[in-house]
Protein backbone atom coordinates (compact mmCIF):
# COMPACT_ATOMS: atom_id res chain seq x y z
CA UNK A 1 0.00 0.00 0.00
CA UNK A 2 2.96 2.29 0.45
CA UNK A 3 3.43 2.08 -3.32
CA UNK A 4 -0.11 3.22 -3.86
CA UNK A 5 0.23 6.22 -1.59
CA UNK A 6 3.48 7.22 -3.20
CA UNK A 7 1.96 6.87 -6.60
CA UNK A 8 -1.01 9.03 -5.67
CA UNK A 9 0.64 11.79 -3.75
CA UNK A 10 4.38 11.62 -4.39
CA UNK A 11 4.70 12.86 -7.97
CA UNK A 12 5.28 16.56 -8.47
CA UNK A 13 4.76 18.53 -11.66
CA UNK A 14 8.53 18.57 -12.10
CA UNK A 15 8.53 14.76 -11.98
CA UNK A 16 5.79 14.72 -14.58
CA UNK A 17 7.78 16.97 -16.91
CA UNK A 18 10.84 14.83 -16.36
CA UNK A 19 8.82 11.80 -17.37
CA UNK A 20 7.61 13.48 -20.55
CA UNK A 21 11.12 14.64 -21.40
CA UNK A 22 12.38 11.09 -20.92
CA UNK A 23 9.71 9.62 -23.16
CA UNK A 24 10.42 12.26 -25.77
CA UNK A 25 13.92 10.86 -26.23
CA UNK A 26 12.39 7.74 -27.74
CA UNK A 27 10.83 9.75 -30.56
CA UNK A 28 12.01 12.06 -33.28
CA UNK A 29 10.98 15.23 -31.48
CA UNK A 30 12.83 18.21 -30.16
CA UNK A 31 12.19 18.86 -26.53
CA UNK A 32 12.80 22.36 -25.21
CA UNK A 33 12.78 22.99 -21.48
CA UNK A 34 11.40 26.43 -20.83
CA UNK A 35 13.36 27.76 -17.89
CA UNK A 36 11.58 29.58 -15.08
CA UNK A 37 13.03 32.29 -12.90
CA UNK A 38 11.08 31.49 -9.76
CA UNK A 39 11.56 27.76 -9.63
CA UNK A 40 14.67 25.61 -9.83
CA UNK A 41 12.88 23.27 -12.25
CA UNK A 42 11.52 24.04 -15.72
CA UNK A 43 7.87 25.10 -15.47
CA UNK A 44 7.11 23.89 -19.01
CA UNK A 45 8.28 21.75 -21.87
CA UNK A 46 7.85 22.49 -25.54
CA UNK A 47 7.79 19.50 -27.85
CA UNK A 48 8.56 20.36 -31.47
CA UNK A 49 8.41 18.50 -34.71
CA UNK A 50 12.04 18.64 -35.90
CA UNK A 51 10.82 18.85 -39.50
CA UNK A 52 9.31 22.29 -38.88
CA UNK A 53 11.04 25.16 -40.66
CA UNK A 54 13.43 27.07 -38.37
CA UNK A 55 11.22 30.16 -38.52
CA UNK A 56 8.20 28.23 -37.31
CA UNK A 57 10.23 26.73 -34.46
CA UNK A 58 11.46 30.19 -33.49
CA UNK A 59 7.90 31.50 -33.45
CA UNK A 60 6.68 28.67 -31.27
CA UNK A 61 9.56 29.16 -28.86
CA UNK A 62 8.84 32.87 -28.74
CA UNK A 63 5.21 32.21 -27.82
CA UNK A 64 6.15 30.18 -24.76
CA UNK A 65 8.92 32.53 -23.69
CA UNK A 66 11.78 30.33 -24.84
CA UNK A 67 12.79 32.44 -27.78
CA UNK A 68 16.54 32.58 -27.18
CA UNK A 69 17.24 29.75 -29.58
CA UNK A 70 20.87 29.36 -28.66
CA UNK A 71 20.54 30.45 -25.07
CA UNK A 72 22.06 27.91 -22.70
CA UNK A 73 18.87 27.76 -20.63
CA UNK A 74 16.97 26.21 -23.52
CA UNK A 75 18.80 22.96 -24.06
CA UNK A 76 17.66 20.48 -26.63
CA UNK A 77 17.60 16.95 -25.41
CA UNK A 78 20.19 14.65 -26.85
CA UNK A 79 20.30 13.39 -30.36
CA UNK A 80 19.37 9.81 -31.09
CA UNK A 81 22.97 8.62 -31.39
CA UNK A 82 25.91 8.54 -29.02
CA UNK A 83 25.52 8.27 -25.28
CA UNK A 84 22.42 9.76 -23.73
CA UNK A 85 22.58 12.45 -21.07
CA UNK A 86 22.06 11.61 -17.43
CA UNK A 87 18.82 13.62 -17.29
CA UNK A 88 17.42 11.33 -19.90
CA UNK A 89 18.67 8.24 -18.09
CA UNK A 90 17.16 9.49 -14.84
CA UNK A 91 13.79 9.79 -16.58
CA UNK A 92 14.11 6.30 -17.94
CA UNK A 93 15.09 4.96 -14.51
CA UNK A 94 12.06 6.74 -13.04
CA UNK A 95 9.75 5.14 -15.57
CA UNK A 96 11.39 1.76 -15.20
CA UNK A 97 11.16 1.74 -11.40
CA UNK A 98 7.50 2.64 -11.72
CA UNK A 99 7.03 -0.27 -14.09
CA UNK A 100 8.97 -2.60 -11.79
CA UNK A 101 6.62 -1.77 -8.91
CA UNK A 102 3.63 -2.64 -11.06
CA UNK A 103 4.97 -5.67 -12.89
CA UNK A 104 7.35 -6.96 -10.18
CA UNK A 105 9.88 -7.72 -12.88
CA UNK A 106 13.15 -6.23 -11.64
CA UNK A 107 15.53 -4.02 -13.55
CA UNK A 108 19.25 -3.47 -13.29
CA UNK A 109 21.54 -0.48 -13.47
CA UNK A 110 25.20 -0.77 -14.42
CA UNK A 111 27.88 1.86 -14.12
CA UNK A 112 30.93 1.07 -16.23
CA UNK A 113 34.06 3.11 -15.69
CA UNK A 114 36.97 3.16 -18.11
CA UNK A 115 39.88 4.72 -16.30
CA UNK A 116 41.96 6.59 -18.86
CA UNK A 117 40.19 5.20 -21.91
CA UNK A 118 38.01 7.41 -24.06
CA UNK A 119 34.34 6.56 -23.74
CA UNK A 120 33.91 6.81 -27.53
CA UNK A 121 36.16 3.80 -28.01
CA UNK A 122 34.24 1.74 -25.47
CA UNK A 123 30.80 2.69 -26.69
CA UNK A 124 30.59 0.23 -29.62
CA UNK A 125 31.56 -2.68 -27.37
CA UNK A 126 28.99 -1.70 -24.77
CA UNK A 127 26.24 -1.21 -27.34
CA UNK A 128 27.00 -4.50 -29.01
CA UNK A 129 26.84 -6.33 -25.67
CA UNK A 130 23.72 -4.77 -24.21
CA UNK A 131 21.73 -4.99 -27.44
CA UNK A 132 19.52 -2.49 -29.23
CA UNK A 133 16.85 -2.21 -26.53
CA UNK A 134 19.05 -0.29 -24.18
CA UNK A 135 21.07 2.85 -24.59
CA UNK A 136 24.12 3.86 -22.56
CA UNK A 137 24.16 7.26 -20.91
CA UNK A 138 27.16 9.37 -20.05
CA UNK A 139 27.48 9.31 -16.26
CA UNK A 140 30.75 11.26 -16.16
CA UNK A 141 33.85 11.69 -18.29
CA UNK A 142 35.00 8.11 -17.77
CA UNK A 143 31.77 6.33 -16.90
CA UNK A 144 28.78 5.00 -18.79
CA UNK A 145 25.44 4.11 -17.21
CA UNK A 146 23.29 1.33 -18.64
CA UNK A 147 19.73 0.57 -17.59
CA UNK A 148 18.69 -3.02 -18.23
CA UNK A 149 15.03 -3.93 -18.07
CA UNK A 150 13.69 -7.33 -17.06
CA UNK A 151 16.89 -8.37 -15.30
CA UNK A 152 17.24 -10.45 -12.21
CA UNK A 153 20.31 -10.61 -10.01
CA UNK A 154 21.85 -13.51 -11.85
CA UNK A 155 21.35 -12.15 -15.36
CA UNK A 156 22.61 -8.74 -14.29
CA UNK A 157 25.81 -10.22 -12.89
CA UNK A 158 26.20 -12.29 -16.06
CA UNK A 159 25.79 -9.15 -18.15
CA UNK A 160 28.39 -7.32 -16.04
CA UNK A 161 30.84 -10.16 -16.44
CA UNK A 162 30.22 -10.32 -20.20
CA UNK A 163 30.82 -6.59 -20.49
CA UNK A 164 34.04 -6.87 -18.55
CA UNK A 165 35.35 -9.79 -20.60
CA UNK A 166 34.67 -8.07 -23.91
CA UNK A 167 36.18 -4.77 -22.83
CA UNK A 168 39.19 -6.54 -21.36
CA UNK A 169 39.74 -8.55 -24.54
CA UNK A 170 39.28 -5.72 -27.01
CA UNK A 171 40.05 -2.46 -25.24
CA UNK A 172 41.44 -2.33 -21.73
CA UNK A 173 41.50 -4.34 -18.53
CA UNK A 174 41.19 -1.16 -16.53
CA UNK A 175 37.41 -1.39 -16.33
CA UNK A 176 35.30 -1.24 -13.18
CA UNK A 177 31.63 -2.22 -13.20
CA UNK A 178 29.02 -1.69 -10.51
CA UNK A 179 25.50 -3.11 -10.57
CA UNK A 180 22.33 -2.49 -8.61
CA UNK A 181 19.00 -4.24 -8.84
CA UNK A 182 15.67 -2.41 -8.65
CA UNK A 183 12.89 -4.57 -7.26
CA UNK A 184 9.21 -4.06 -6.50
CA UNK A 185 9.93 -4.02 -2.77
CA UNK A 186 12.59 -1.40 -3.24
CA UNK A 187 11.10 1.99 -2.49
CA UNK A 188 14.12 3.99 -3.66
CA UNK A 189 13.53 6.66 -6.26
CA UNK A 190 15.63 7.14 -9.39
CA UNK A 191 18.22 9.38 -7.75
CA UNK A 192 18.72 7.04 -4.83
CA UNK A 193 18.94 4.05 -7.16
CA UNK A 194 21.61 5.75 -9.25
CA UNK A 195 23.45 6.92 -6.12
CA UNK A 196 23.41 3.40 -4.74
CA UNK A 197 25.04 2.10 -7.89
CA UNK A 198 27.60 4.90 -7.73
CA UNK A 199 28.49 3.88 -4.18
CA UNK A 200 29.17 0.39 -5.44
CA UNK A 201 31.39 1.83 -8.14
CA UNK A 202 33.43 3.54 -5.45
CA UNK A 203 33.69 0.21 -3.65
CA UNK A 204 35.20 -1.44 -6.70
CA UNK A 205 38.23 0.75 -6.08
CA UNK A 206 38.26 0.20 -2.35
CA UNK A 207 38.09 -3.54 -2.74
CA UNK A 208 40.11 -3.73 -5.94
CA UNK A 209 37.44 -5.78 -7.65
CA UNK A 210 36.35 -5.45 -11.22
CA UNK A 211 32.62 -6.00 -10.61
CA UNK A 212 30.71 -4.99 -7.54
CA UNK A 213 27.01 -5.35 -6.89
CA UNK A 214 24.57 -3.66 -4.55
CA UNK A 215 21.69 -5.99 -4.04
CA UNK A 216 19.61 -4.22 -1.45
CA UNK A 217 16.99 -6.87 -1.88
CA UNK A 218 19.44 -9.49 -0.66
CA UNK A 219 20.36 -7.42 2.37
CA UNK A 220 16.71 -6.86 3.19
CA UNK A 221 15.89 -10.53 2.86
CA UNK A 222 18.59 -11.38 5.34
CA UNK A 223 17.60 -8.61 7.68
CA UNK A 224 14.07 -10.06 7.97
CA UNK A 225 15.10 -13.62 8.58
CA UNK A 226 14.55 -14.79 12.14
CA UNK A 227 17.96 -15.61 13.54
CA UNK A 228 19.02 -18.39 15.89
CA UNK A 229 19.61 -15.82 18.65
CA UNK A 230 16.11 -14.44 18.29
CA UNK A 231 14.59 -17.90 18.44
CA UNK A 232 16.62 -18.86 21.46
CA UNK A 233 15.38 -15.83 23.35
CA UNK A 234 11.80 -16.36 22.22
CA UNK A 235 11.65 -19.74 23.89
CA UNK A 236 13.78 -18.90 26.90
CA UNK A 237 10.78 -18.58 29.22
CA UNK A 238 10.01 -22.27 28.76
CA UNK A 239 13.32 -23.37 30.17
CA UNK A 240 13.17 -20.72 32.89
CA UNK A 241 16.30 -19.11 31.50
CA UNK A 242 16.86 -15.44 32.24
CA UNK A 243 15.76 -13.15 29.39
CA UNK B 1 -26.92 2.02 6.53
CA UNK B 2 -26.53 5.66 7.43
CA UNK B 3 -23.55 7.80 6.57
CA UNK B 4 -21.17 8.22 9.49
CA UNK B 5 -18.03 9.74 7.96
CA UNK B 6 -15.64 9.63 10.86
CA UNK B 7 -12.21 8.12 10.82
CA UNK B 8 -12.62 4.58 12.05
CA UNK B 9 -9.97 2.69 13.92
CA UNK B 10 -8.56 0.16 11.46
CA UNK B 11 -7.19 -2.92 13.15
CA UNK B 12 -5.48 -5.70 11.28
CA UNK B 13 -5.54 -9.11 12.93
CA UNK B 14 -2.61 -11.27 11.84
CA UNK B 15 -0.65 -14.15 13.23
CA UNK B 16 1.94 -15.41 10.80
CA UNK B 17 1.00 -19.02 11.49
CA UNK B 18 -2.39 -20.38 10.47
CA UNK B 19 -4.88 -21.99 12.85
CA UNK B 20 -4.02 -19.74 15.77
CA UNK B 21 -7.52 -18.31 16.10
CA UNK B 22 -7.50 -15.09 14.09
CA UNK B 23 -10.93 -15.51 12.56
CA UNK B 24 -12.56 -16.69 15.76
CA UNK B 25 -11.04 -13.77 17.66
CA UNK B 26 -12.08 -11.30 14.95
CA UNK B 27 -15.74 -12.26 14.80
CA UNK B 28 -16.06 -12.43 18.58
CA UNK B 29 -14.39 -9.07 19.06
CA UNK B 30 -16.73 -7.62 16.41
CA UNK B 31 -19.72 -9.11 18.22
CA UNK B 32 -18.50 -7.64 21.50
CA UNK B 33 -17.91 -4.19 20.01
CA UNK B 34 -21.27 -4.13 18.25
CA UNK B 35 -22.88 -5.11 21.57
CA UNK B 36 -21.41 -1.88 22.92
CA UNK B 37 -23.21 0.14 20.24
CA UNK B 38 -20.16 0.40 17.99
CA UNK B 39 -20.47 0.06 14.23
CA UNK B 40 -18.02 -2.60 13.15
CA UNK B 41 -16.93 -3.73 9.70
CA UNK B 42 -15.11 -7.05 9.45
CA UNK B 43 -13.19 -7.48 6.21
CA UNK B 44 -12.25 -11.02 5.30
CA UNK B 45 -8.65 -10.34 4.31
CA UNK B 46 -7.96 -13.93 3.36
CA UNK B 47 -8.87 -13.05 -0.19
CA UNK B 48 -8.26 -16.42 -1.81
CA UNK B 49 -9.26 -18.79 1.01
CA UNK B 50 -11.90 -16.92 2.95
CA UNK B 51 -13.65 -18.47 5.92
CA UNK B 52 -15.39 -15.78 7.92
CA UNK B 53 -18.57 -16.68 6.07
CA UNK B 54 -18.08 -20.31 7.15
CA UNK B 55 -17.43 -19.37 10.76
CA UNK B 56 -20.65 -17.35 10.78
CA UNK B 57 -22.73 -19.84 8.79
CA UNK B 58 -23.38 -17.33 6.03
CA UNK B 59 -24.49 -18.09 2.54
CA UNK B 60 -22.98 -15.25 0.55
CA UNK B 61 -23.84 -14.39 -3.00
CA UNK B 62 -21.27 -11.66 -3.53
CA UNK B 63 -17.76 -11.19 -2.26
CA UNK B 64 -14.75 -8.92 -2.55
CA UNK B 65 -14.02 -10.75 -5.76
CA UNK B 66 -16.92 -8.97 -7.47
CA UNK B 67 -15.81 -5.69 -5.93
CA UNK B 68 -12.35 -6.09 -7.47
CA UNK B 69 -13.24 -7.78 -10.72
CA UNK B 70 -16.56 -6.21 -11.58
CA UNK B 71 -16.47 -2.94 -9.70
CA UNK B 72 -19.44 -3.97 -7.57
CA UNK B 73 -20.39 -1.47 -4.89
CA UNK B 74 -18.84 -2.77 -1.66
CA UNK B 75 -21.81 -1.43 0.32
CA UNK B 76 -24.07 -3.81 -1.58
CA UNK B 77 -21.69 -6.63 -0.77
CA UNK B 78 -21.89 -6.16 3.01
CA UNK B 79 -23.69 -8.73 5.11
CA UNK B 80 -25.21 -7.61 8.40
CA UNK B 81 -24.63 -10.24 11.09
CA UNK B 82 -26.28 -8.41 13.98
CA UNK B 83 -27.07 -4.77 14.60
CA UNK B 84 -23.89 -2.79 13.97
CA UNK B 85 -21.81 -5.83 12.92
CA UNK B 86 -21.17 -6.07 9.16
CA UNK B 87 -19.00 -8.45 7.17
CA UNK B 88 -17.38 -7.89 3.80
CA UNK B 89 -16.87 -11.50 2.71
CA UNK B 90 -14.13 -12.76 0.41
CA UNK B 91 -14.01 -15.66 -2.00
CA UNK B 92 -12.62 -19.11 -1.42
CA UNK B 93 -10.65 -21.18 -3.92
CA UNK B 94 -9.77 -18.24 -6.15
CA UNK B 95 -5.97 -18.10 -6.48
CA UNK B 96 -6.13 -14.86 -8.50
CA UNK B 97 -7.56 -13.08 -5.48
CA UNK B 98 -4.69 -14.29 -3.30
CA UNK B 99 -2.19 -12.44 -5.48
CA UNK B 100 -3.77 -9.20 -6.60
CA UNK B 101 -1.96 -7.08 -9.13
CA UNK B 102 -0.80 -3.59 -8.27
CA UNK B 103 -3.78 -2.03 -10.06
CA UNK B 104 -6.21 -4.35 -8.29
CA UNK B 105 -4.71 -3.46 -4.92
CA UNK B 106 -5.17 0.22 -5.69
CA UNK B 107 -8.73 -0.37 -6.75
CA UNK B 108 -9.52 -2.45 -3.66
CA UNK B 109 -8.02 0.15 -1.36
CA UNK B 110 -10.06 2.91 -3.02
CA UNK B 111 -13.23 0.83 -2.75
CA UNK B 112 -12.68 0.13 0.93
CA UNK B 113 -11.89 3.73 1.75
CA UNK B 114 -15.23 4.75 0.26
CA UNK B 115 -17.15 2.82 2.90
CA UNK B 116 -15.07 2.67 6.06
CA UNK B 117 -16.14 6.15 7.18
CA UNK B 118 -19.49 4.64 8.16
CA UNK B 119 -17.94 2.54 10.90
CA UNK B 120 -16.27 3.03 14.26
CA UNK B 121 -14.03 -0.01 13.89
CA UNK B 122 -12.73 -1.86 10.84
CA UNK B 123 -11.29 -5.27 11.66
CA UNK B 124 -9.30 -7.01 8.92
CA UNK B 125 -8.91 -10.74 9.39
CA UNK B 126 -5.86 -11.44 7.25
CA UNK B 127 -4.60 -14.65 5.72
CA UNK B 128 -1.88 -16.63 7.44
CA UNK B 129 1.69 -16.13 6.33
CA UNK B 130 3.51 -13.04 5.19
CA UNK B 131 2.10 -12.80 1.68
CA UNK B 132 1.47 -9.53 -0.14
CA UNK B 133 -2.12 -9.12 1.02
CA UNK B 134 -1.14 -9.66 4.66
CA UNK B 135 1.57 -7.03 4.41
CA UNK B 136 -0.46 -4.39 2.63
CA UNK B 137 -3.53 -4.83 4.83
CA UNK B 138 -1.24 -4.36 7.81
CA UNK B 139 0.31 -1.31 6.27
CA UNK B 140 -3.11 0.14 5.61
CA UNK B 141 -4.26 -0.45 9.20
CA UNK B 142 -3.61 1.87 12.12
CA UNK B 143 -2.83 -0.98 14.47
CA UNK B 144 -1.72 -4.58 14.16
CA UNK B 145 -3.17 -7.10 16.57
CA UNK B 146 -0.77 -10.01 16.47
CA UNK B 147 -2.39 -13.14 17.76
CA UNK B 148 -0.25 -16.05 18.86
CA UNK B 149 -0.42 -19.13 20.99
CA UNK B 150 2.24 -20.42 23.39
CA UNK B 151 3.43 -22.92 20.73
CA UNK B 152 7.01 -22.28 19.58
CA UNK B 153 5.94 -22.34 15.93
CA UNK B 154 3.25 -19.75 16.52
CA UNK B 155 5.63 -17.52 18.48
CA UNK B 156 8.29 -17.77 15.79
CA UNK B 157 5.87 -16.99 12.97
CA UNK B 158 4.30 -14.08 14.85
CA UNK B 159 7.75 -12.67 15.51
CA UNK B 160 8.74 -13.15 11.85
CA UNK B 161 5.63 -11.26 10.73
CA UNK B 162 6.36 -8.35 13.06
CA UNK B 163 9.98 -8.33 11.95
CA UNK B 164 8.97 -8.04 8.30
CA UNK B 165 6.43 -5.30 9.08
CA UNK B 166 8.98 -3.36 11.10
CA UNK B 167 11.87 -3.83 8.67
CA UNK B 168 10.07 -3.29 5.41
CA UNK B 169 7.19 -1.02 6.40
CA UNK B 170 8.49 0.62 9.57
CA UNK B 171 5.44 -0.51 11.53
CA UNK B 172 5.94 -0.46 15.25
CA UNK B 173 2.44 -0.37 16.72
CA UNK B 174 1.91 -4.02 17.67
CA UNK B 175 -0.59 -5.25 20.21
CA UNK B 176 -0.27 -8.87 21.24
CA UNK B 177 -3.06 -11.28 22.07
CA UNK B 178 -2.03 -14.63 23.43
CA UNK B 179 -4.61 -17.24 22.55
CA UNK B 180 -5.28 -20.67 23.97
CA UNK B 181 -3.37 -20.20 27.20
CA UNK B 182 -3.64 -22.52 30.22
CA UNK B 183 -3.54 -19.62 32.64
CA UNK B 184 -3.14 -15.87 32.81
CA UNK B 185 0.40 -16.49 34.00
CA UNK B 186 1.23 -18.41 30.83
CA UNK B 187 -0.14 -15.57 28.72
CA UNK B 188 1.98 -13.06 30.59
CA UNK B 189 5.08 -15.23 30.24
CA UNK B 190 4.63 -15.58 26.50
CA UNK B 191 4.11 -11.84 26.21
CA UNK B 192 7.17 -11.08 28.34
CA UNK B 193 9.29 -13.35 26.18
CA UNK B 194 8.02 -11.82 22.96
CA UNK B 195 8.42 -8.30 24.32
CA UNK B 196 12.02 -8.96 25.34
CA UNK B 197 12.94 -10.23 21.87
CA UNK B 198 11.14 -7.36 20.11
CA UNK B 199 12.90 -4.81 22.32
CA UNK B 200 16.31 -6.45 22.03
CA UNK B 201 16.39 -7.07 18.33
CA UNK B 202 13.85 -4.74 16.72
CA UNK B 203 13.84 -1.94 19.30
CA UNK B 204 10.06 -1.85 19.53
CA UNK B 205 7.84 -2.29 22.56
CA UNK B 206 4.58 -4.14 21.96
CA UNK B 207 1.45 -3.65 24.04
CA UNK B 208 -0.24 -6.49 25.87
CA UNK B 209 -3.85 -6.53 24.77
CA UNK B 210 -4.86 -9.69 26.62
CA UNK B 211 -4.93 -13.47 26.73
CA UNK B 212 -7.70 -15.87 25.84
CA UNK B 213 -7.85 -19.07 27.86
CA UNK B 214 -8.30 -22.58 26.54
CA UNK B 215 -12.03 -23.12 26.49
CA UNK B 216 -14.20 -25.86 24.99
CA UNK B 217 -16.77 -23.17 24.16
CA UNK B 218 -14.50 -22.00 21.34
CA UNK B 219 -14.52 -25.32 19.46
CA UNK B 220 -18.25 -25.74 20.06
CA UNK B 221 -18.94 -22.30 18.62
CA UNK B 222 -16.90 -23.07 15.51
CA UNK B 223 -18.98 -26.17 14.91
CA UNK B 224 -22.21 -24.26 15.52
CA UNK B 225 -20.99 -21.49 13.23
CA UNK B 226 -21.78 -18.81 15.78
CA UNK B 227 -19.59 -16.45 17.83
CA UNK B 228 -18.99 -18.03 21.26
CA UNK B 229 -19.60 -14.62 22.75
CA UNK B 230 -23.20 -14.93 21.56
CA UNK B 231 -23.81 -18.62 22.24
CA UNK B 232 -21.93 -18.78 25.56
CA UNK B 233 -21.45 -15.26 26.88
CA UNK B 234 -20.34 -16.48 30.31
CA UNK B 235 -17.61 -18.77 28.97
CA UNK B 236 -14.06 -17.91 30.04
CA UNK B 237 -13.07 -17.12 26.46
CA UNK B 238 -16.06 -14.78 26.11
CA UNK B 239 -15.09 -12.92 29.26
CA UNK B 240 -11.55 -12.51 27.94
CA UNK B 241 -12.89 -11.09 24.67
CA UNK B 242 -15.07 -8.67 26.63
CA UNK B 243 -12.01 -7.49 28.56
CA UNK B 244 -10.20 -6.79 25.30
CA UNK B 245 -13.28 -5.05 23.91
CA UNK B 246 -13.57 -2.85 27.00
CA UNK B 247 -9.89 -1.95 26.85
CA UNK B 248 -10.36 -0.84 23.24
CA UNK B 249 -13.19 1.46 24.23
CA UNK B 250 -11.44 2.96 27.28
Amino acid sequence: MAHVKQQQHGGSFADFLRLIAGQATDFAVECVRVEGEEHPWPPALLLLDPALPPAAKRELRRRVGADGELAPNVPLLEKQSGPAEMDSLRCRVDRELDRVKKSRIPCGLLLIRFNGTAIERALPIIEETIGPDSRPALYDEWTLAVLQTGMNRRSLMAMAERLYQRCAARLTRNVRIACALGTARDLAGADEFIARTARELARTDDKQRRVFSAFAEEEQDHSCQVTAEERAQLFSFRAGRPQ
Amino acid sequence: MSEHNTKPQIICISSGKGGVGKTSFTINLAAALSGKKQKVLVIDGDLGLANIDVMLGLSVNHTLREVVEEGRDPLETLVEIMPGFFVLPASSGVPEMASLSYEEQVFLQDSLEQIIGRFDFVLVDTAAGIGDSVLWFNEWADTTFTILSPDPTSMTDAYALMKVLKTRYNKSNFQLIINNVKSRKEGQEVFASMKAVLENFLHITPDYRGAIPQDSAVAQAVRRQKPFLVSQPKARASLAIMEICNSLLD
